[in-house]
C-alpha cells in the first residue's frame, strides 16, 4: 500500500515537473503569437494613420547611459513640440549589460525602433550582424553637415554608414585653478612650459599630475590619445596608419612615448598602486593639480566637490604657435532597427536629432557630450563649454583617438599592447623605442592584412 | 520494505533530470564551443582544433596562458599557507575553550558572509598606496621600507590578492578543523599523558594524522575552487589582471578572451571555450589524481 503511494506521490511530481516545463513553453508561444498579431495590425494602423489623421507614433531608444535619463526625458520633449506626433521614450539598459541585452533583444526581434550604437568595431558587429538599417542623406539628410572623421567610426570599410554620427567627449588635461592661480601658474601652451609647472607644483609639495598605473585604459585613452598628437601631426597620420603607409616605429610615436615616460616623475608617490578612481578622488580632493581625462568628468566631479574650481587644456604643442589638436573620442551614434515598423518616424527622430538644434540640445543638458555639427560653438554649463574654445574656426583640428579603428579587430590589440608598452616602460624594462618595437610586433597581423 | 531497481532510479530521476538541463548539457555545450569560432554575434563557423593550437603555440595565447597556469599555482600555495595552515592554528586555540572561544568561532567566521565584491573593494582601500591604513601603519611605526603599492607592483600583487582572499575564506576550513579536532577521542590524550608525551609530538602524532580526512577535502575544496576562481581578482585588478598580467589567473584570462575588455578586441568565444575546457581539464585531471595518490589511504 505504502508503495503504491508513494510511486503515486512521486508520478504526481514529475508529471508537475514536466507539465511546468512543457506548459511554460505552450504558453510562450501562445503569449506571443496574438501579441504579435495584434502588433503588426497596429501597427499598420499607425502608419496608417500618421499619413492621415496624425494619429501619435510611439518610438523607443536604448541606450547604455542610465545616467542621462533626466537629459535624454528633455531632449524628447523638445522633440516631441515640433513633432506632436511622435512620442519617444527613453529606455537605458545598465552600461556593462547592454550588450548582453541587445544581443538578446535583437536576435528575439524585441529590441527598441533606435539603438544607441557604440563607435568602431562594438557597433559595427550590430550592422554585420544584419540588425541596423544603412544611413545616408537620402534618409537622413542631416548628416551631410558632419564631418568626415566623426562619419568613420559608424562606417564600414567601404563607406556605408549604420549610425548618424553623435555624443563624443573631448580629451585633454583639466586642471585646479586655485593651485594654479596661488602658484602663479598659467594653462601651459607648450611642453616645456607644462613640465615647469610640474616642476614648480612638485618644488612646493603638491602632487603634479594625478595619474597611477593600476588601471592600464588609463594609458591608452587619457594619456597616449591626448599625447600623441602634436608629435605625429594629428589625424592625417592616424588616416596614414591606417592604410599602413606609416607605423610605430614613426619618430614621431616614439617621442609620444618619451613624453609619457618622463610624466611619470610627476605622479604621486606608489603611482603603481593607484587607480583611476584614485585619480579622481586625488583631483576631486584638490590634493593634485593637473588630472589628464576629459569633458565626461565634469558632471561627477562638481557633484563630488561642488567647491572645486577647475578649468580645462587642450594637448600642449612642441613650440608656441603650431597647431592645436584636440583629442575627441567618438562614444555613441544612432542606429535604426531593421525591424523598425515606423521607418519614417525613425528617420525624422535620427535625423533631428543630428540637426544643429538637436546637436544643441545635447551639448546643454548631457554635459560633457558633444556633437560634432559646426554650428555648435558653446553649451549651457561652464566648464563642459572651455573645451569648444580649442576648436579651431574651421573646427579642422579635432583627433578622434587614434588606437580605436581597425586596431583592435582581433587579439593582440592595439590599446592592450599599448597599455603593455607604457606600464613596461615606466617600471624601466624597457625604452620608448622598445616599447615601440613592442606595438609594432605585436601589431604584425594588421599590417599582414593591409598588405593583402 | 526492499529496495528494487526502479524506486531508485525513481528517485534519482529528479535530480538527474535538473543536474542535466542546468550543468550537464551547458558544459558540453561549452566544450562544443571550443570547436567554432564566434564572437557572441552571427554565426558560428567550425575551425577544428584550431582554438587549442593557438591557445598552446601562438603568441601571445600561449604566454598568456601559461603565465596564468603558473599564476594560478602561486595562488593555490599562497592560499594553502595563508588560509589552510592559518584556520588549522585558529582551529586549534579555539579547541582549548579559553574564553571568549565562542565569540572568536563567530568574528573568524564573518568575512565569509561578506560579498566579495565588497572584500575586494575594502582591501583595495587597505592597500591604497595614497591613504590606504597599512602604509600610513608602516611608516608611523618607521617600517617605511616596507610600504609599497602593493596592488601596483608584480612582485607583491598576487601576493596582496591572496591575504584578502585568505581572510575572507578562512572562516570555513576553520569550522572544518575544529569539528575534526572536537571528534577525537579524549582518551587518546589522556593516554599519551600518561606516556610522558609532549605537545608537539601530541600535535604531529596524534591530532595531525586523526585529522587527515579533514586536511584532503579541504585541501580538495581549496584545488578546486582556486582553479575556478575569478572574481577577487576581478573585483580588485579588474579583467586585465595587472600590472603586467602578474595577477591573471585561469579564471580571468577566460572571462577576458571570452567576453572582451572595455574598448578592446572583440570577445572570442572559441578561444575562451577552448580556455574553459582546459581549466575543466585541469580541476578535473587533479582532483582524480589527487584522489588516487591520498583519497585511498583511509589507514592512518
Amino acid at each position: 500500500m505504502k508503495k503504491i503511494l508513494a510511486c503515486m506521490l512521486i508520478g504526481i511530481l514529475l508529471l508537475t515537473l514536466f507539465a511546468g516545463c512543457g506548459g511554460g513553453k505552450s504558453f510562450g508561444t501562445e503569449d506571443k503569437e496574438p501579441a504579435k498579431a495584434e502588433q503588426s495590425t497596429q501597427n499598420e494602423e499607425t502608419k496608417n494613420a500618421d499619413q492621415d489623421t496624425g494619429k501619435p507614433v510611439e518610438l523607443a531608444m536604448t541606450s547604455w547611459r542610465t545616467e542621462d535619463a533626466e537629459g535624454w526625458a528633455k531632449i524628447n520633449e523638445a522633440f516631441n513640440k515640433q513633432y506632436p506626433n511622435i512620442k519617444v521614450k527613453f529606455n537605458p539598459v545598465k552600461n556593462t549589460e547592454y550588450d548582453s541585452y541587445l544581443q538578446a533583444a535583437l536576435t528575439s526581434g524585441k529590441a527598441e525602433e533606435i539603438i544607441m550604437v557604440r563607435s568602431f568595431d562594438a557597433g559595427k558587429r550590430l550592422y554585420d550582424g544584419g540588425y541596423l538599417v544603412e544611413l545616408n542623406e537620402a534618409v537622413i539628410p542631416n548628416l551631410k553637415d558632419m564631418p568626415a572623421s566623426t562619419k568613420m567610426p559608424f562606417s564600414t570599410e567601404d563607406g556605408k554608414i549604420y549610425a548618424a554620427p553623435e555624443g563624443l567627449v573631448y580629451l585633454g588635461f583639466l586642471y585646479n585653478k586655485k593651485i594654479f592661480e596661488s602658484n602663479n601658474l598659467n594653462k601651459p601652451e607648450t611642453w616645456d612650459e607644462f613640465f615647469k609647472a610640474c616642476e614648480v607644483l612638485k618644488s612646493k609639495g603638491i602632487i603634479p599630475i594625478a595619474q597611477g598605473a593600476k588601471d592600464s585604459w588609463t594609458l591608452e585613452e587619457l594619456l597616449s590619445g591626448p599625447i600623441i598628437m602634436p608629435f605625429v601631426g594629428g589625424e592625417e597620420w592616424k588616416q596614414k596608419l591606417i592604410k599602413g603607409e606609416t607605423d610605430f616605429l614613426d619618430a614621431g610615436f616614439v617621442k609620444h612615448l618619451e613624453v609619457i615616460n618622463k610624466l611619470k616623475d610627476y605622479f604621486p608617490e606608489g603611482y603603481e598602486g593607484i587607480g583611476y578612481t584614485d585619480q579622481q578622488q586625488m583631483f576631486i580632493s584638490e590634493q593634485a593639480a593637473i588630472y589628464p581625462s576629459g569633458s565626461f568628468e565634469t558632471f561627477y566631479l562638481k557633484k563630488m566637490n561642488p567647491d572645486l574650481d577647475f578649468g580645462c587644456f587642450a594637448t600642449p604643442v612642441q613650440n608656441k604657435g603650431d597647431k592645436r589638436w584636440l583629442n575627441a573620442n567618438v562614444s555613441f551614434g544612432y542606429g535604426i532597427n531593421k525591424n523598425c515598423k515606423n521607418m519614417d518616424a525613425a528617420n525624422t527622430y535620427v535625423n533631428w536629432l543630428v540637426s544643429a538644434e538637436g546637436a544643441q540640445m545635447l551639448g546643454d543638458t548631457v554635459v560633457g557630450f558633444y556633437s560634432r555639427h559646426p554650428e555648435v560653438r558653446g553649451v549651457a554649463d561652464e566648464q563642459a563649454s572651455e573645451w569648444l574654445t580649442y576648436l579651431s574656426p574651421q573646427s579642422d583640428n579635432v583627433m578622434i583617438t587614434w588606437t580605436y579603428q581597425y586596431l583592435k579587430k582581433q587579439q593582440p590589440d592595439v590599446g592592450t599592447l599599448t597599455s603593455e608598452a607604457v606600464s613596461k616602460m615606466w617600471i624601466g624594462d624597457y625604452t620608448p623605442q622598445q616599447a615601440a618595437q613592442h606595438i609594432q610586433d605585436g601589431m604584425k597581423w594588421f599590417f599582414d592584412s593591409i598588405k593583402k | 520494505m526492499k529496495r528494487s531497481k526502479t524506486s531508485f532510479a525513481v528517485f534519482v530521476l529528479p535530480a538527474f533530470v535538473i543536474y542535466t538541463i542546468f550543468m550537464l548539457l551547458p558544459l558540453i555545450s561549452s566544450l562544443g564551443l571550443s570547436l567554432f569560432s564566434w564572437t557572441g554575434y552571427g554565426e558560428k563557423e567550425f575551425v577544428g582544433l584550431s582554438n587549442f593550437s593557438r591557445l598552446f603555440t601562438e603568441n601571445p595565447f600561449n604566454v598568456r596562458f601559461f603565465n596564468s597556469l603558473f599564476n594560478n599555482m602561486k595562488f593555490f600555495i599562497y592560499t594553502i599557507i595563508l588560509q589552510n595552515v592559518a584556520a588549522l592554528v585558529i582551529a586549534l586555540l579555539l579547541n582549548k575553550e579559553l574564553t571568549g572561544s565562542k565569540f572568536f568561532r563567530t568574528v573568524y567566521f564573518i568575512p565569509t558572509t561578506i560579498s566579495v565584491v565588497i572584500v575586494g573593494f575594502l582591501w583595495t582601500l587597505i592597500y591604497n598606496p595614497l591613504w590606504g591604513p597599512l602604509n600610513y601603519v608602516l611608516k608611523s611605526v618607521g617600517l617605511e621600507f616596507l610600504a609599497k603599492p602593493w596592488l601596483g607592483d608584480p612582485k607583491f600583487a598576487l601576493l596582496s590578492i591572496a591575504v584578502a582572499n585568505a581572510w575572507q575564506y578562512v572562516g570555513i576550513p576553520m569550522m572544518l578543523f575544529l569539528a575534526g579536532l572536537q571528534s577525537i577521542s579524549q582518551d587518546i590524550y589522556e593516554a599519551s599523558d600518561i606516556d610522558g608525551v609532549s605537545s608537539w609530538q601530541k600535535f604531529f602524532y596524534i591530532t595531525l594524522p586523526l585529522i587527515s580526512p579533514v586536511i584532503f577535502i579541504i585541501t580538495t575544496l581549496t584545488f578546486v575552487g582556486n582553479f575556478s576562481a575569478f572574481e577577487i581578482i576581478y573585483a580588485m585588478e579588474g579583467t586585465l589582471a595587472g600590472p603586467n598580467y602578474s595577477t591573471d589567473i585561469l579564471g580571468t584570462f577566460f572571462y577576458r578572451t571570452s567576453f572582451g575588455q572595455r574598448a578592446g578586441a572583440p570577445p572570442d568565444m572559441g578561444l575562451g571555450a577552448a580556455i574553459a575546457s582546459c581549466m575543466f581539464a585541469i580541476i578535473g585531471l587533479g582532483v582524480i589524481l589527487w584522489f588516487n595518490l591520498y583519497g585511498k589511504r583511509e589507514n592512518y
